[in-house]
Parts: structure tokens; C-alpha cells; sequence
């Protein structure tokens, strides 16, 4: 009899344990034989040239080994970015810093107490320039420049133009606009960053580091040391989640290789809290115009979209979320014609990169057109939404064509379990209810790295380990590779080791961006199980005189099929054994390639990178909605969430205990950058203000509300048995949901997030004063 | 830019007897720090704020915890621990509205960590123990170099100088019939320092106040008593107008600075409201 | 400064050297190798480092190691029994999905044991108060409740 199947079981996670025990080793927790500590000095400036850098004083301090600075250890001409074309930053400037917190110099010293004692004896001398710190003023004519060959601070523009918005917004019965904003926000992860490099004196970098993608970071020590490929090791660890924060490489990584080859010992660079804060990475804030043309009977005729992003000092991954509200926007709603104008701007801060809760104001922007507009036409706003909403198999004005979509049953069927017709307008004074959708993509064009490659290899009692160059962040990859591989040969979960994110046993891998290991990563390891079991039932074939097709695996044994009764049965460990003595190991190798186009990039004049990309774009998407039901204190504008119910278009669910946890995550997130989070900064010093969880309001387990969990299990043609991400897509409505709450609530619109009850209070009692 | 990880250097004492601290604070004057639970005193020496070179441990004083019922009141050592407080039968049975604030203070481990007397020496304006001790008409001794001083809590802003030590707090039991109300705000209810808070204590004679008094939370210590909305309630029928209108008088009383997330404006909103609701509270049925 | 002291962690008794600043964080992680007692942000704003000091919870970053000679602390470590097998309250974090990074279990770990301690049948708000103090970023809260009600039942179910 063969194994019930794996998919859709809940299945407790395989590192979890470890976890539970304190056992699991994170960077910070790594210790290496007479390994240093080394600690980074950071500019005071947001703009200033760099004079001079005296380290003489800290070099003669007893117990410093080693001390790096931009001008003597930085590689000249060698700039660091995840695109040739955003190409910005090195790892420790020597002409200028560009904001507060900036690497400036590095010493690594026998313990920490002593690193941090060195500082202080370094000094800089520094030319303060003007800085700027919202994008309105980056852009200004005279405004300080902060990258010489990007004029206008402008670090990257995207544009795309499809059909003739002008025309059909002209034809339009109706056209609906507005301005929304949301505020940068801070990843605020778990574990401060903590980079270990260990110096061989073969001239290998052994390194460990918390990252979203082993081989990015192994690339970007290539590419700034300038060593071969095989002489850098990226470790597996186990590594807190990064939600966005950790999706390129930072300097820190390459601080510390540089220290440790420089002291002929590992070295272990840490970060304070407050550094990780200032000095890792935040969500870009925007400013985000939309207008949407209407006919009388509810159809979208037009949409445009104009906005800007800042992306702080160096653009890093902000570049790519220059375009995710596109690739958002343009999947969930219909436009025959469509404009997307993006700017992303230098301003002198914090480094922006991709985040969890990317780009939630495009959905919330037309989850708030619905509410609005539905007025004016005299539609219903479900129907509005019914009636746009993309269907399976349609095309996006960008040319990516949708395989799989659950969003209008979401729709549905998130109403349906909230009660929202029965609710809204209904709940009583200051109480309310809204309803919001999302997507995300599964797995982006990423250029060299737009697949992922596994291999199995088989110990001789038909255990197997499986290698895959995916990293686990906490998301449960490691259980989804298992899980996998395990279904696919047949054995037990607990048969299967997994060796992962180690780039010196593993294949190159996507990482974890664009939910790639669900769509990319497990395929390549079901392939390569796929690919050990023909082996191992051709083995078994040969054992038993058929030909291969004419055997199947019951329980871990291969028998003839339709032989009943007790045949000669070939236990999985003697057909590895068999394998062995033929010499044909038993082994399974997979690749898994996204179905995605190659991009067009097209350079603009003046040095201004600028973007155009058609084709398929992403593989598939993922997609869901949610209601919120949530109570507003009038006097103080402070909002309590009382029930969130997510209908999740997650394809098929692998595993419902993992991904409704991962459902539970994107919710806190969304909440906090709905009604808390901010990141501030000082106008008078650069200085961001919000560097610790006290002041920066990350919820906690009292904000959490009763959270119900739907998937719709609709199978994704292209995605491993039909799976899609499940953790993020599904949450992006919840900006809208909350604003279509808080106005259900309170009668007030809200465009701006996050919604902090100053902020609300505000509106309250301004419209309080209209309408007396 | 300098960030640290480690606390700085500095000497570490630790007496065993109320004489002995006294006996350091005056021979390390003005560069010395008490410790006792240490959320705020760590937390802030890791910031490098007001660095001092001697740290005095004071968890090690034996008796300097002990919370004794007595005729009139209760007495209460300042290393008393929050969440002792928050449990001890004899400050509910005397003033319990203590208990509650207490109680409600931060987060349990903040609670087993921090001391009553830690909690008012920090001067901060959000520490939350200060307003409920105003309205209970508590007072604080001190030990200074002129000997023992006692002060109540409300003028300790102008009493407590630097150097000087307090020992224990004395609360007078609330009279029979007086009423509590406590309200306060924060961002995230159980984690963060209340932005605003009010503390009441009031005695009805049918639906006349008595007397009351309120002390406000989030401001600076000196408006901490709110005097004049007091005086606009003694003597009155309580209503909802009245309320509104104390309510309003406090706040404009008390001095509030902006700070990261909320302006000063928006803060005596939110002041005026937690004294309304508070004030509502102790009033409790007469109001219906 | 030097201070001899004596740590009483998880049964065994330490008699360490420390200097005046460290921390009982640090002295856990650094000269016991007990690193699964969290650093998260170091100034108790997080609860990552929360261990249970004479009976009650700490956050282990704001306790001086000094001040810890001669208390019986308890960690993560301290939780299994015969070398793996896992407390109710490990066991009921893994089987409900509880934990995805892992970075801030331990510390939540800690204050469930010394709710569980105290009350038999906690309600999901006393659950939020116990343990208000802690961020974490990955699961939301909603299965680390899960997991100590569950917990919290088990252990009442098993009493006779």
C-alpha cells in the first residue's frame, strides 16, 4: 500500500525543535576558535566629504588586530547594487558619506568591549554638506546632489505607457483621482545583524551571515574582493526572518572579510540595535497619484498612475520596488489602457529595500475608488470590484498573462464569511467594516539566478540527502523541500536530510525574494526527486526482470504492479545497495527554470536608469482578500481591529499549518504599517529618531486581532501540485480594508498610512467642524 | 556616531544598610547612581545618558522592600517591587487603587524588575506610579545629607534634589467612602509608557463632590497635580458638564512636550479625555 | 573590575569571573554557552532575553551579572528533560506552527512557563499580558497563543 499523500497535511515544521530547545544557531550565536570582535564606526553626517580618517590611536590600543577604512580598504572602482545599472555604494566610502550611520572605518579586537573603545579613538575629519531628507526637496532645482553621476537625485525611473490613457480618459463618463502617501517604514527584524568571516590562509573567505540569497551575497564578495567564486563559502545558519530587510548584500559582509584577512583570525562584526535601525534597511515611503476612468456601467476604461519613491542614500532594491506597485496593480484590475510613471529618489537616509507589506497603497488606492465611485454610478462596490477584477488567462497591458486567479472568488467569498452586507453601515456607532485585495508575484524575471537547481544523493539503506541553495528565513522552507521530496520518492519525511543555502555543496538558487523557493526552489527539488525515483524504479525493475513502467513503490519496497499477494519485493535499500555495486549510485538531479521572459532594459541619456519591461514578467501570481472589522475611539482616534477574516488564492496549500502562520505574520505587519509603524527622522541632525522597538511601534501580541484563515485551493498550472506563495499576496488589501473600515466607522477617508490615532483624530474632528 | 552594545565602565557598590548608601551618595557627590531595578538606570547607561562612574546597588539592603499595613495607611519600602505592589494584599485593602496602577504598569518582566522608588526617581513625566501617589496624598522620605526629610509626592519635583535618597513611601489609606477612577493612554496598551494618564480620587456626599483631587500622567512633574480643574469640581453637583468642563481645566494645566509620534496638541487632547473618563469612573452611578 | 561570582543556571552551579559591566545576558552567551537566551535589541524593549530569576521573569539584559551571584536561573536550556525530550509548553510551540524564525521563542517560551506556573486556566487576554513584552515579526502572535492555551490544557488535563 503506498504512503497517503504529504499534500495538504499539517505538518509541524522539521527545524522547529532545535528552535524550541535554544538550540538553533544564528550568526550572533557562531563562535570560531580565537575569533575577534569588530565593531564599525559610523558617520554623524547625513552629507559630508570625508577629509581625513586618523586610525593611529586605535591601531595602538592593546588588543586591536585590525582596522579597515574606505580609504585604504576599499577596492577603487568597484561599486556595489543588485542591478548594473543601479550600481551605487561601496563598502566603506572614501569620498563622502551620505547618511547618518554610514560605514566610515572598522577595527576588530580581541572582545567587543575593547572594539568599542577603539572607536572612540579614531578621528575623522569631515566636511559637512547640505543633505536632504524627503524626496519634495530631493527634487528641488539647487537641491544637494547626492550621487554625482545621478543629476536631480533621480536614481531610477520607470515608465510604461500602453493603449491612449489621454484619449480614453477623455471618452471616460467619469474619472476618479486622488493622492495617497505612505510613510517609510522599518523592517525592525529580530536578529541584529551579526557577519562572520573567516580568512583561510588558502586565500578562501568562510562566511556567515544572515541573507535572503547565499549566492547574491557570494556574488557580491566575488564581485567587491575580487576572488574566485570557490574561494568564498557562504555558510548555512539558521537566520531570523528578513521580510524584505536583508535582500542584498550589506557592508557589514564585506567588513568583516576584509578585517579577518587582515588579522589572520574570524571575525564576528555585530550591530547594536539602534545601528541595525539607522544603519541597515526601511521601506521606501511614496507618494502615489491615481487616476481611473469610468464607464457609466462600471468598467475601467483608463488607469494611470504617477509616483515617487524615495529610496534613501543608495537605491539597493529599492530600484526593483520602483516598479512592484506596477506589477501589483496592473494583475488585479483590468485597464485597457494604463500609465505607470515611477521615480525613485536619493534622499539622505536610511537605505530602502523590498519589504513584506510592498506597495499595499496600490491596492488600497482602488479598493478605495471601488467604495467612492460605486456612489457616483450607483453600483454596487462588490459588483464594481466583479465587474474588473482579471480573470484566469487574461493579459496585463505589460504583456504577463495571469495562468491562475482566484481574486473574484475571494472577493466573495472573504464578504460572505465577514457578513460584510450584513455589517457595513450596520455595526453601530464608531464600529465598522471594509474589505480589501492583494497579490503578489511568484517568482520575477532575476536574471542570471531566474531558477533554482537541487540534487539528491542516496546513502545505501535508501535515506537520501537532499542539497538545495535555497536559505530558510522561518518561512518553513525547509519542511516544504522535505515535504516535498519525500512525496515525490515515496519515503518518510524523517528518511530525508537536508543540506541548504550552503553555496559550496549547493547549486545557485533564486533566494527568497518573490516568494521563488515555493515556485522555483521546491519544483527543482521535485524534479530532482522525480528524477531519483526513475532511477531507483529502473533499478528496481532490472531486480525484479520488468521494465520500469511496470513497477510501483508500496510503503518503501517496489513490487510488479498488479501482482497481488506477497511478490518479491525490492526493499529501497537494496536497490541503492545494487545501484552501488554497478556503479550507478543512486542520485536525483532537478532544474527548475521560472516561465518568464527576458526583460527589456533600456538605458536612458544623462546617465538616468531608466526601466521598460514587457513579457512575462512573473510566472504566477498569488492573490486573496480580507475583510477588517474594527472599532474606533473617537476622542483619542485610536483604532482597535477586532477581526480580520483573509480568504487566501494560494493555489494548492502544501501545508495549511505552516502558511497559516506565514497568513499570520503578513496580517501583523500590515496592521503595523496600517495604524502604528513610522520611521522618523530628526530635520535638524539626518539622524533617524525610531531606532529600537520602543519607538518604532511594531505590534505586539495585545494589537492582535481573532484571525480567520480561507484557501481556496485553486490549483496553479505551473506551481509544485498547483502551489503558489501564500504569505504575502492575500495581505496587501488590508491598507484598503482599514481605510474602508475606519470610513464605515467614522465617515472619514483616509488616503494616508500609516493611520496613527493623531492622525485620525485630526480627521474627525475636521469633518466634526464641516458638517456643523 | 558611536554605537554601543556594552554598558560602559564604571564601579559597582553594594551596601547593606540605609546608612551605608547615604555614607556613598554624599562620598562619590554627584557622581554616583542608584540602582535598584534597573529598566531605566541600565537602559539609559547603555544609551550613554547621564553617565555617573559609581553605580549603588541598592536590591541588597535588606528591609528597604517591606510593605507594612498600619493605622492610617501603609507604608511602602522604595525597592518594593511593581508587580509586589500590584499583588500585595495590604495596599489593596488601603489604597488599591495603587494595586491597579501598579498592575497595569508596562509588562511583567518590567514589573518583577522595577521598584516603586525607582519609578518616581526617574522624574520622568510618563512614569506611571507618580500620578496615582499624587492622588492618594502619598509622601516619600528621604534620606539626604541634612538627615531624614520627608516630602509629599507632588513636591518632590522641588524636594528631591540630587544626592538625596528615598527610603520609603507613606500612603494614606483612601477615607471610606472616596472613589477611584484611572485611565491612560499609550500607544500600545501593554508595552509602551502611558502618553497620558489621570489618576482621581474622589468622596461624594450624594452627588456632591467633596473632595477630589486628580493628578495627571505624561506631563511635567510640577503640573502633575491638577489643582484648579480640582477646585472646579469641589463643592459641585458632578455632571457630565462638569466633568467636561475639569476635564478641560486639567489639561490646559498640565505641560506637555511633543515628542517622536504625537504633538503636544494632540497629546491634551488625549490628556483631557483620560481625565474625563477617569473623573466618570469615580463617579460611577450617580452619573446614570 | 573582577567580581567572583556564582550562578545558579538550570540546576548547575557556575562560579564564573566577571567583570562589573557584563550583563547576566552576556555571562549566559558568552562565558556559560548557553546562547539560546536571546540578544534581540539588548535594552528590554523586545523580551528575547527574558529568563526566569528566582522565580520570576527577567529580562537579562538590564540585570547587572553581579547582582545575579547567588539567584537560580532558569533558561531555555533548562526547559528538556534527559537531553531532548521537550517540556509541554516546546512541545505544544512545535505541533501548533509556533515557531517559524526562532529567533524570539526562547524568550516567549520563558514567560509561558512562568504563566503556566501560576495560572492553571489562563484566558487568552491573560495570555496577551503575559506575554506583552515580546516582539516578534513572523508568526503574529496568533499561533503562540494557540500554543500556550494548549499547553495550558494539557497540563490541566493531566493533573489528577
Amino acid at each position: 500500500m503506498s504512503r497517503q499523500t504529504l499534500i495538504g497535511k499539517d505538518i509541524p515544521r522539521i527545524d522547529s525543535v532545535d528552535k524550541a530547545l535554544g538550540r538553533a544557531k544564528y550568526a550572533i550565536d557562531t563562535v570560531l576558535p580565537r575569533m575577534l570582535y569588530a565593531r564599525v564606526l559610523r558617520s554623524p553626517h547625513a552629507h559630508a566629504k570625508i577629509l581625513s580618517i586618523d586610525t593611529s590611536e586605535a591601531e595602538k590600543l592593546p588588543g586591536v588586530k585590525a582596522v579597515a577604512t574606505g580609504i585604504n580598504d576599499t577596492p577603487r572602482g568597484i561599486l556595489m547594487g543588485i542591478l548594473p545599472h543601479s550600481k551605487d555604494q561601496v563598502i566603506l566610502p572614501y569620498e563622502k558619506v551620505r547618511y547618518v550611520g554610514e560605514e566610515v572605518a572598522a577595527v576588530a579586537a580581541v572582545d567587543e568591549d575593547t572594539a568599542e573603545e577603539a572607536l572612540e579613538l579614531i578621528k575623522v575629519e569631515y566636511e559637512p554638506l547640505p543633505y536632504v531628507l524627503t524626496a519634495e526637496e530631493a527634487m528641488k532645482e539647487g537641491a544637494p546632489v547626492i550621487h554625482d553621476h545621478k543629476p536631480g537625485n533621480l536614481a531610477a525611473r520607470f515608465r510604461i505607457d500602453e493603449g491612449n490613457v489621454d484619449e480614453a480618459m477623455k471618452n471616460s463618463d467619469h474619472v476618479w483621482e486622488k493622492t495617497f502617501t505612505v510613510d517609510v517604514a522599518s523592517h525592525a527584524l529580530p536578529e541584529p545583524f551579526t557577519a562572520i568571516a573567516s580568512y583561510e590562509a588558502s586565500g578562501k573567505f568562510n562566511v556567515w551571515v544572515q541573507t535572503q540569497c547565499p549566492f547574491q551575497m557570494r556574488q557580491g564578495l566575488h564581485n567587491v574582493l575580487q576572488v574566485p567564486l570557490s574561494d568564498i563559502r557562504v555558510h548555512s545558519l539558521a537566520m531570523s526572518g528578513a521580510h524584505g530587510g536583508r535582500s542584498d548584500p550589506s557592508p557589514s559582509a564585506f567588513i568583516a572579510c576584509i578585517l579577518s584577512r587582515k588579522a589572520g583570525r574570524p571575525v564576528q562584526v555585530r550591530m547594536a540595535r539602534e545601528e541595525v535601525e539607522e544603519c541597515m534597511r526601511d521601506k521606501a515611503s511614496k507618494v502615489y497619484h491615481v487616476k481611473v476612468g469610468f464607464k457609466n456601467d462600471g468598467t475601467i476604461t483608463a488607469r494611470e498612475i504617477h509616483t515617487v519613491l524615495e529610496c534613501g542614500a543608495y537605491a539597493s532594491s529599492a530600484v526593483v520596488e520602483l516598479w512592484v506597485p506596477l506589477l501589483i496593480d496592473e494583475v488585479l484590475w483590468r485597464a485597457p489602457n494604463y500609465r505607470y510613471y515611477g521615480d525613485l529618489i536619493y534622499t539622505n537616509k536610511t537605505i530602502s529595500s523590498m519589504m513584506r507589506t510592498r506597495s499595499g497603497i496600490a491596492p488600497m488606492s482602488m479598493d478605495i475608488c471601488f467604495e467612492q465611485m460605486s456612489e457616483v454610478l450607483g453600483i454596487d462596490p462588490m459588483e464594481l470590484r466583479l465587474k474588473n477584477a482579471i480573470k484566469p488567462n487574461e493579459m496585463t497591458p505589460t504583456k504577463s498573462v495571469v495562468t491562475s486567479t482566484g481574486l473574484s472568488e475571494s472577493i466573495l467569498m472573504a464578504a460572505d464569511k465577514a457578513g460584510l452586507s450584513e455589517k457595513k453601515g450596520k455595526m453601530g456607532p464608531n464600529r465598522g467594516i471594509g474589505i480589501g485585495s492583494g497579490n503578489t508575484q511568484c517568482m520575477f524575471y532575476m536574471g542570471f539566478r531566474s531558477g533554482s537547481t537541487a540534487f539528491i544523493k542516496f546513502n545505501d539503506d535508501g535515506s537520501c540527502t537532499v542539497f538545495s541553495g535555497s536559505c530558510d528565513l522561518g518561512q518553513g522552507n525547509q519542511t516544504l523541500f522535505t515535504q516535498v521530496a519525500a512525496e515525490e520518492l515515496g519515503i518518510d519525511m524523517k528518511d530525508i536530510k537536508l543540506c541548504y543555502g550552503d553555496t559550496e555543496l549547493c547549486y545557485q538558487d533564486p533566494g527568497n525574494y518573490s516568494m521563488s523557493a515555493t515556485v522555483a526552489s521546491s519544483q527543482a527539488v521535485r524534479k530532482a526527486a522525480q528524477d531519483a525515483k526513475r532511477r531507483l524504479l529502473e533499478v528496481a525493475a532490472d531486480i525484479l526482470d520488468v521494465s520500469w513502467e511496470e513497477v510501483e513503490m508500496r510503503g518503501k519496497e517496489f513490487f510488479v504492479k498488479r501482482r497481488t499477494g506477497k511478490g518479491r519485493g525490492v526493499k529501497i535499500g537494496e536497490a541503492c545497495r545494487t545501484a552501488f555495486k554497478r556503479g550507478k549510485p543512486i542520485f536525483g538531479f532537478g532544474d527548475y527554470r521560472a516561465r518568464v521572459d527576458q526583460t527589456e532594459f533600456e538605458v536612458g541619456v544623462k546617465g538616468t536608469y531608466e526601466e521598460k519591461t514587457y513579457g512575462q514578467k512573473v510566472q504566477s501570481y498569488s492573490f486573496g482578500t480580507t475583510t477588517v472589522e474594527l472599532e474606533v475611539d473617537p476622542e483619542t482616534g485610536k483604532i482597535k481591529i477586532e477581526r480580520i477574516v483573509a480568504v487566501n488564492d494560494c493555489g494548492t496549500v502544501l501545508n495549511p499549518l505552516l502558511v497559516r502562520g506565514n497568513m499570520h505574520g503578513q496580517c501583523n505587519f500590515m496592521l503595523g504599517h496600517s495604524l502604528s509603524e513610522r520611521a522618523v527622522w530628526d530635520p535638524k541632525t539626518g539622524r533617524k529618531l525610531t531606532n529600537s522597538f520602543r519607538k518604532y511601534k511594531v505590534p505586539t501580541a495585545n494589537e492582535t486581532p481573532e484571525i480567520e484563515t480561507y484557501f481556496l485551493n485553486i490549483p496553479d498550472p505551473d506551481g509544485p501540485y498547483g502551489a503558489k506563495e501564500g504569505s504575502l499576496g492575500f495581505g496587501l488589501g488590508l491598507h484598503g480594508a482599514i481605510a474602508i473600515a475606519i470610513h464605515d466607522a467614522t465617515g472619514v477617508w483616509v488616503y494616508d498610512m500609516p493611520v496613527t490615532p493623531d492622525k485620525l483624530l485630526r480627521l474627525i474632528e475636521e469633518r466634526a467642524r464641516l458638517r456643523t | 556616531m558611536y554605537y554601543y552594545r556594552r554598558l560602559p565602565k564604571f564601579e559597582y557598590l553594594a551596601p547593606k544598610s540605609i546608612d551605608e548608601v547615604c555614607a556613598l551618595l554624599k562620598g562619590h557627590k554627584g557622581d554616583a547612581r542608584i540602582l535598584a531595578g534597573g529598566t531605566i538606570v541600565l537602559h539609559r547607561m547603555k544609551e550613554r545618558i547621564a553617565l555617573r562612574s559609581h553605580v549603588i546597588g541598592i536590591k541588597g539592603v535588606p528591609g528597604l522592600d517591606a510593605i507594612i499595613l498600619e493605622t492610617g495607611g501603609v507604608r511602602i519600602g522604595s525597592t518594593a517591587g511593581l508587580q509586589q505592589i500590584a499583588d500585595s494584599a495590604q495596599v489593596k485593602k488601603a489604597c488599591t487603587l495603587l494595586s491597579r496602577v501598579c498592575g497595569q504598569l508596562g509588562t511583567p518582566q518590567i514589573r518583577n524588575m522595577g521598584t516603586i522608588g525607582g519609578n518616581v526617581a526617574s522624574r520622568l513625566a510618563t512614569a506611571e506610579t507618580v500620578p496615582a501617589l499624587i492622588a492618594l496624598g502619598a509622601s516619600a522620605k528621604m534620606a539626604t545629607d541634612a538627615g531624614e526629610k520627608a516630602a509629599l509626592v507632588e513636591d518632590l519635583y522641588k524636594e528631591l534634589k540630587d544626592g538625596d535618597f528615598i527610603t520609603e513611601f507613606h500612603v494614606p489609606s483612601l477615607p471610606e467612602h472616596a472613589k477611584t477612577g484611572y485611565r491612560k493612554f499609550a500607544v500600545r496598551d501593554r508595552f509602551d509608557y502611558a502618553t497620558a494618564s489621570a489618576a482621581v480620587v474622589m468622596t461624594l456626599h450624594g452627588r456632591t463632590c467633596a473632595d477630589i483631587k486628580i493628578a495627571l500622567g505624561g506631563v511635567t512633574l510640577r503640573t502633575m497635580r491638577a489643582k484648579a480643574a480640582e477646585e472646579a469640581v469641589k463643592g459641585q453637583p458632578v455632571t457630565e458638564e462638569l466633568i467636561e468642563k475639569a476635564a478641560g481645566i486639567a489639561a490646559d494645566s498640565g505641560s506637555v512636550g511633543s515628542d517622536i509620534m504625537f504633538s503636544s496638541d494632540y497629546k491634551k487632547k488625549v490628556l483631557k479625555t483620560m481625565v474625563k473618563r477617569a473623573i466618570k469612573e469615580a463617579a460611577g452611578e450617580i452619573l446614570q | 573590575m573582577k567580581h567572583d561570582i556564582e550562578l545558579k543556571v538550570n540546576g548547575d552551579v557556575y562560579k564564573v569571573q566577571v567583570d562589573t559591566r557584563r550583563t547576566l545576558l552576556e555571562v549566559l552567551r558568552e562565558q556559560l554557552g548557553l546562547t539560546g537566551t536571546k540578544e534581540m535589541c539588548n535594552k528590554g524593549d523586545c523580551g528575547a532575553c527574558t529568563v526566569i530569576m528566582s522565580g520570576k521573569t527577567v529580562l537579562s539584559c538590564l540585570v547587572l551579572a553581579v547582582e545575579a551571584d547567588g539567584k537560580k536561573v532558569l533558561t531555555i536550556e533548562g526547559l528538556a528533560t534527559e537531553g531532548h525530550k521537550l517540556h509541554p509548553i516546546q512541545q505544544a510551540f512545535v505541533d501548533h506552527g509556533a515557531i517559524q524564525c526562532g529567533y524570539c521563542t526562547p524568550g516567549f517560551i520563558m514567560s509561558a512557563k512562568a504563566l503556566l506556573d501560576r495560572a492553571k486556566q489562563p484566558t487568552v487576554d491573560e495570555i496577551k499580558g503575559a506575554i506583552s513584552n515580546h516582539i516578534c515579526r513572523c508568526t503574529g502572535y496568533v499561533q503562540i497563543i494557540e500554543a500556550i492555551q494548549a499547553a495550558a490544557k494539557e497540563a490541566a488535563g493531566g493533573e489528577k
